[in-house]
């Protein structure tokens, strides 16, 4: 009984004392506002974290199956190349999205990182620069996309993402280049940083990423060649570099993908940590794909020409269509997968692919060509580029995809030059010249400088082949407005189509159509237009 | 697909089994005057209806054990209770997961079988990769094991004869534990599943205490009887979790061995932190004349540690009156008649802090394998945006309603209307532009309105031997979203292939998309119809309806497609007792509600990736079966199956309005002459069941499943009907009393 009087009375005093309980409670497992910026390592992970945000695998690949180098039957890619596309198609607002979160990413940073005490200023620039780099990216992006685009050069708030308006391409295009223009002056050299930053944004991928601009801008090729020739002409100053000597071994062999003096920029990943897999849906589902999820059309196979230089309908090209796939431009072989393609395994073993339907003597039906088929490839044609022999099960690679290559700083520089009539034997030889012999041709035909040829043809079939599933082909053929006729009509496969007797056999895999008055530029998502009263649909597509 | 048509075992029934369900409890009481205890012992065994332990240890399915001790003393003035009670369960399941089982046994043909005769799990050209048979009987569990101790300490001390003084201390200890275990499974002629031998371990305690001071005057002067209690409270809660993954463990142990790796994105010692803090002052005054007329007043005042300083604290009042109208002089001359008459009456706010723990700060958190360079690998860091301004939903509820009885109870309603105005409520923006770059954190934005009522009835009938009783209850709800945010008046949420929307001054949510117009018959039709720009359709295909009349079919004539809210819910409740035996039959429903469903159950061949043709999906279009519940088949990515399937329309819409036999219980209890024998004071036997038959157009899954979650949050997965209709259950019961 006493016990229990004391029992209470403990218990009273007990509940009294709680009752000045803290409500300010700070999270034990994560930064705050206060403290996260003081850490070196944190402005180093935020830094990182604009990185992860510049681009990503699906972006990649899925610009290829939007262009007429492939057909993808997947969801918005199909309604995309088809010329099916709305103000709500999920595509759109996913990519409008993914630009802008990298921006908010980077416009964080950028508000920030001088909150850090610890780092020199002059590390904190190159940090800036970087950030800055990205930010441009994306903006560079959106307008390739989308034209005119609002700027985000700051934390937003949500008020102002409400009333901001779109800016005139052109002067997106400026804000692009004045900061690429500002970041080269303070990134280093690719030269100058230790081998454990490869990846990191340099000077080199600044001035690479101002032709690209400058190029895609159609009126400017005077200076795409100046910016080209700083990057060709000024290694000691932008960075040493030069085309790979194994073509293939740049998308295969992970050493050289990772370490080529060729690469300007590329999407970094690392085995098992940080990957993708894309490539489970891209090759022949006997060497353990999963289903064709895009595949090369024959317009693409067609654009590699023969051995000795002539392209296939050229006369004297060769070229049997009877036995299509002999004597052609190395390249092919390292790209695309045909029919009766000799697979090499990741233990160098290897295996033909079958793909003429009936053919297979081991596993009908898997590879071979079926139009009812919704695994095997629609075209006929599965890919090669960018196997990865040491990806682990399912395709999970750590190679790198390569962003900007140096070839395409010489594309660049062969398609200004021709376009300002300054094309000659010595821009060849250091351009196109220089690509088909790395590429393996040997014959003069190939080789050497074709004189008054159709050279704006050879240049651009040069570009398509060379940077082919590298998601640059649908940026050309949009910005030289040829997509209204290649994307309008059939995209074909291989001549194994069940009625011969149409467009000579060849398959049809898609009909595409393309409405020039609309289809140059994408809608700004429905999502957006609707909370924000200053931003205007693109022509042609309802809201 | 027709059962008979195929010959082989791939399917779900074949996955499924027979599953018994177990229920004991034990309970003592004992005590005198001063000194009371209640002793309880329960278990419970229900297994999985799935097939297979996992390869090791029992086979899957649930067990719950719990004890509880409640222990009462008086002493003087003081009265103490002691509550603990404390709760194992465990739960078992497959390491794939059921939805993958059902998607992967529904969109295989029948004729491919699970196993060949020898017993090895077989692999097909639909399902290539796995073997849902081989999963469940080797391929690894997932086991949940919980413990829960519940401990209570309250005293009471009578100061005065009116006047009581009362302590609370409470606490829940929770540890939550889960161990994964993938083991490997080959297939022929290919295939092979849980080759990466994943082994997870982990853990999360919590510790939420209560303590709660409160005084209590209780007074009575002549007919004016007063009760009035004011306190204060206070809750906390901390929560710590860890987990451990490796990979490539040993395959018979799950153990480290050589080549084991450590899953570092997996592996975290701090997981789930998490701290809240709650302070309460609270009160509230009765007061009643002649047991006629009863008002209560009550308030909180109740502080947030989830809310910044002055936005953490909120008032909540709430008042209720009822008016026993019966107890009135003038009504004597009716009492034969209307023996009970109670009308009620309240209005009350209430607070709800739903948010997540830190909102109002702007944290950081780092994570692994953000990035590489130089093929190494890096972290990234991520903001989590904060709105500072955010506090307390408010949730304003009108409730009117009256209690009747007739002819001394024998019939006896109830009615009740009631009306709840939720604002301030806690969601991110409607508002906000992607532009603006990130997700909007929650804000105090929405406002949503619950109206309804329920009205009840019951007839007791009593007769020598015979009692009976008829109970029938009915019930409406409707919701309407008064405000999104501001001035947005909706929000479009892409959930698979159709759509949602929040749409102010309708319904919450609400499935959204083109309504279908029949089908096109003929090229004629075809030529002469809106249809979808740019994509080519074929007779067979869905028309649609051209909701603007401006000769094509696009975003401008979607339109609200229904809502998944039911309406009129009712129920049936039957008693009789005779002599000993008694019987109960409860007969439950729904009297209307829209449902949008998707699925291999619903598409054939669904998406590529099944290959089946059910038997309710064969009402599909031809020349001779012109109006038809599905289009004519079309290979996925051809402009039909887009025009079809992947529009987003109300070919998706089933109505899932059901009546259902819920339980049936048969009892008898024997007489006291048998059991004093016996040495018992009562002995029931009971036989039981439980689903025993359903009413509804939707046949081939429950008609109670819902995609939507309490929340009724659009971000959830729509609905792929992949549960298994809900179990019929018989079972037998004796209850028994010392």
């Amino acid at each position: 009984m006493k016990f229990l009087k004391k029992l209470l009375i403990v218990s009273v005093a007990v509940f009294a004392a709680p009752g000045c309980k803290k409500l300010d409670i700070a999270p034990t497992d994560r930064f705050s506002d206060l403290t996260f910026w003081q850490v070196e390592a944190n402005v180093y992970n935020a830094l990182y974290n604009n990185y992860s945000l510049i681009y990503n695998s699906g972006l990649y690949f899925d610009a290829e199956a939007i262009s007429d180098n492939a057909y993808s039957p997947s969801g918005d890619l199909n309604l995309i190349a088809s010329g099916n596309a709305t103000s709500q198609t999920g595509k759109f607002a996913g990519d409008w999205n993914n630009y802008y979160s990298a921006i908010k990413s980077c416009n964080i940073f950028l508000a920030n990182v001088d909150k850090n005490t610890i780092i020199s200023a002059a590390t904190k620039t190159r940090l800036k620069a970087e950030t800055r780099f990205i930010r441009a990216f994306e903006h560079f992006n959106l307008a390739k996309w989308y034209g005119d685009v609002p700027i985000v050069d700051h934390d937003a708030t949500p008020e102002e993402a409400q009333t901001i308006a779109r800016s005139p391409k052109a002067e997106v295009i400026k804000f692009v280049m004045d900061e690429l223009e500002a970041a080269a002056n303070d990134l280093p050299s690719k030269d100058a940083i230790a081998a454990t930053e490869n990846g990191r944004i340099t000077k080199g991928a600044a001035l690479a990423l101002e032709a690209r601009v400058l190029l895609y801008q159609g009126d400017r090729m005077a200076d795409v060649v100046t910016v080209c020739e700083k990057l060709m002409n000024n290694q000691g100053t932008n960075g040493n570099y030069a085309l790979e000597t194994s073509y293939s071994a740049l998308f295969s062999d992970p050493n050289v993908n990772k370490n080529t003096k060729e690469s300007i920029l590329s999407l970094q990943y690392v085995p098992t940590l940080r990957t993708w897999n894309n490539f489970w849906d891209f090759a022949p589902r006997t060497v353990g794909g999963r289903v064709s999820n895009m595949a090369p059309t024959q317009e693409l196979v067609d654009d590699y020409i023969m051995l000795n230089g002539k392209a296939i309908k050229e006369t004297g090209s060769g070229y049997v269509e009877s036995n299509p796939y002999v004597n052609r431009d190395p390249r092919l072989t390292a790209t695309v997968v045909y029919d009766r393609y000799t697979w090499v395994n990741a233990n160098n073993s290897t295996k033909t692919i079958y793909i003429k339907p009936g053919t297979d003597p081991v596993q009908p039906g898997l590879d071979e060509y079926n139009a009812g088929s919704q695994a095997a490839s629609a075209t006929a044609y599965y890919w090669r580029k960018y196997f990865d022999p040491s990806a682990l099960a399912n395709f999970v690679s750590g190679n790198n995809l390569h962003l900007i290559r140096y070839a395409e700083i010489l594309l660049d520089y062969a398609e200004a030059k021709q376009s300002l009539g300054q094309m000659d034997a010595t821009v060849w030889n250091k351009t196109i010249g220089a690509l088909r012999a790395r590429a393996g041709f040997n014959e003069a035909g190939a080789l050497n400088y074709p004189g008054a040829a159709d050279m704006t043809n050879i240049i651009r079939r040069e570009r398509r082949v060379e940077l082919a599933m590298e998601g640059l082909r649908v940026d050309d053929i949009r910005r030289w407005k040829t997509a209204e006729t290649v994307m309008n009509g059939y995209a074909h496969g291989a001549k194994f189509s069940v009625d011969q007797n149409t467009d000579n056999g060849y398959i049809r895999t898609q009909l595409r159509k393309f409405n020039p008055g609309r289809d140059y530029l994408w809608a700004i998502p429905a999502h957006d237009i609707d909370l924000n009263k200053n931003l205007k649909q693109n022509p042609d597509y309802t809201n | 697909m027709r059962k008979t048509a195929g010959n082989g075992t791939w399917d779900i029934e074949h996955l499924l089994k027979k599953a018994p369900l177990q229920s004991h409890n034990v309970s003592i009481t004992g005590g005198g005057e001063t000194n009371s205890y209640y002793i309880s012992a329960g278990y419970q065994n229900q297994g999985s209806n799935l097939i297979g332990n996992g390869g090791t240890g029992a086979d899957f399915g649930y067990q719950k054990y719990n004890l509880r001790l409640n222990q009462t003393s008086i002493i003087g003035k003081f009265r103490t209770n002691i509550i603990l009670n404390y709760t194992k369960t465990r739960n078992k399941s497959n390491s794939v997961g059921d939805n993958n089982i059902f998607a992967d046994a529904n969109r295989v043909p029948h004729n491919y079988s699970w196993k060949d005769e020898n017993g090895n799990y077989l692999t097909n050209p639909v399902a290539s990769q796995y073997n849902e048979y081989g999963v469940l009987e080797k391929g690894g569990y997932n086991q949940a094991d919980n413990d829960e101790i519940f401990g209570a300490f309250n005293g009471q001390l009578s100061i005065t004869k009116d006047l009581k003084l009362t302590g609370e201390f409470g606490g829940t200890i929770q540890n939550n534990g889960t161990f994964f275990r993938r083991t490997q499974v080959n297939y022929l002629p290919a295939g092979v599943y849980g080759n990466d031998l994943t082994v997870l371990d982990g853990n999360s305690k919590s510790l939420l205490t209560n303590t709660k001071l409160y005084a209590e005057y209780n007074k009575k002067i002549s007919d004016h009887t007063f009760k009035i209690l004011a306190g204060v409270s206070s809750e906390t809660y901390n929560q710590k979790g860890f987990q451990l993954q490796k990979t490539l463990t040993d395959p018979l142990l799950g153990t480290p061995t050589t080549g084991t790796i450590v899953d570092t994105q997996n592996s975290n010692n701090s997981i789930a932190v998490n701290s809240t803090s709650l302070l309460s002052a609270f009160g509230r005054v009765n007061y009643s004349y002649k047991d006629k007329y009863l008002l209560e007043a009550m308030f909180r005042e109740d502080a947030s540690s989830k809310f910044a300083t002055g936005n953490r604290a909120s008032f909540f009042p709430s008042v209720s009156a009822g008016w026993i109208v019966t107890q009135e002089s003038f009504m004597e001359p009716v009492k034969n008649t209307l023996s009970t008459f109670k009308i009620r009456a309240s209005y009350g706010i209430v607070g709800n802090q739903n948010v997540g723990n830190y909102q109002y700060q702007t944290t950081y958190f780092n994570y692994a394998n953000a990035y590489g360079f130089g093929n190494n690998i890096v972290g990234g860091a991520g903001t989590n945006i904060a709105n500072r301004d955010i506090t307390w939903e408010k949730a304003a509820k009108l409730n009117i309603g009256f209690d009747a009885g007739l002819f001394d109870d024998r019939i006896t309603a109830t009615f009740d209307y009631f009306r709840a105005t939720t604002s301030n409520i806690l969601a991110p923006r409607a508002d906000v532009p992607f532009i603006f770059g990130a997700g909007s954190p929650d804000y105090n934005v929405a406002k949503v309105r619950n109206t309804g009522w329920e009205a009840s009835l019951t007839y007791n009938l009593r007769s020598k031997d015979l009692t009976q009783s008829f109970s029938v209850n009915i019930a409406d709800n409707q919701n309407k979203l008064l405000q999104l945010t501001g001035d947005a008046t909706q929000t479009i949420y892409n959930q698979d292939v159709f759509q949602l929307i929040r749409k102010v001054g309708e319904p919450v949510t609400q499935y959204y998309g083109y309504e279908t117009n029949g089908f096109f018959q003929n090229q004629d039709d075809i030529n002469n119809s809106p249809k979808i720009a740019g994509n080519s359709v074929q007779p067979g295909d869905l028309k649609f309806k051209d909701r603007n009349g401006d000769g094509i079919i696009d975003e401008k004539d979607k339109t609200v497609l229904g809502n998944p809210f039911p309406r009129y819910t009712f129920g049936f409740t039957y008693r009789a007792s005779y002599k000993g035996f008694d019987l109960s039959i409860f007969i439950q429903g729904v009297g209307k509600r829209d449902e949008f469903l998707r699925g291999e159950l619903i598409e054939p061949f669904h998406y590529g990736y099944g290959a089946t043709v059910y038997e309710h999906q064969t009402d599909i279009w031809s020349p001779t079966n012109p109006n038809a519940r599905y289009p004519i088949l079309a290979n996925i990515g051809s402009p039909s199956n887009t025009n079809n399937w992947r529009t987003g329309s109300d070919l998706y819409k089933y109505n899932a309005a059901y009546a259902r036999l819920k339980n049936v219980n048969i009892g008898y209890t024997f007489g006291k002459g048998v059991t004093q024998k016996l040495g018992i004071q009562r002995l029931r036997i009971s036989l039981i069941g439980q689903n025993l038959a359903t009413v509804s157009k939707l046949k081939f899954i429950d008609p109670e499943t819902s995609e939507f979650g309490n929340n009724l949050n659009p971000g959830s997965s729509s609905n792929s009907a992949r549960q298994y209709p809900l179990p019929v259950f018989y079972g037998a019961g004796l209850d028994l009393t010392f």
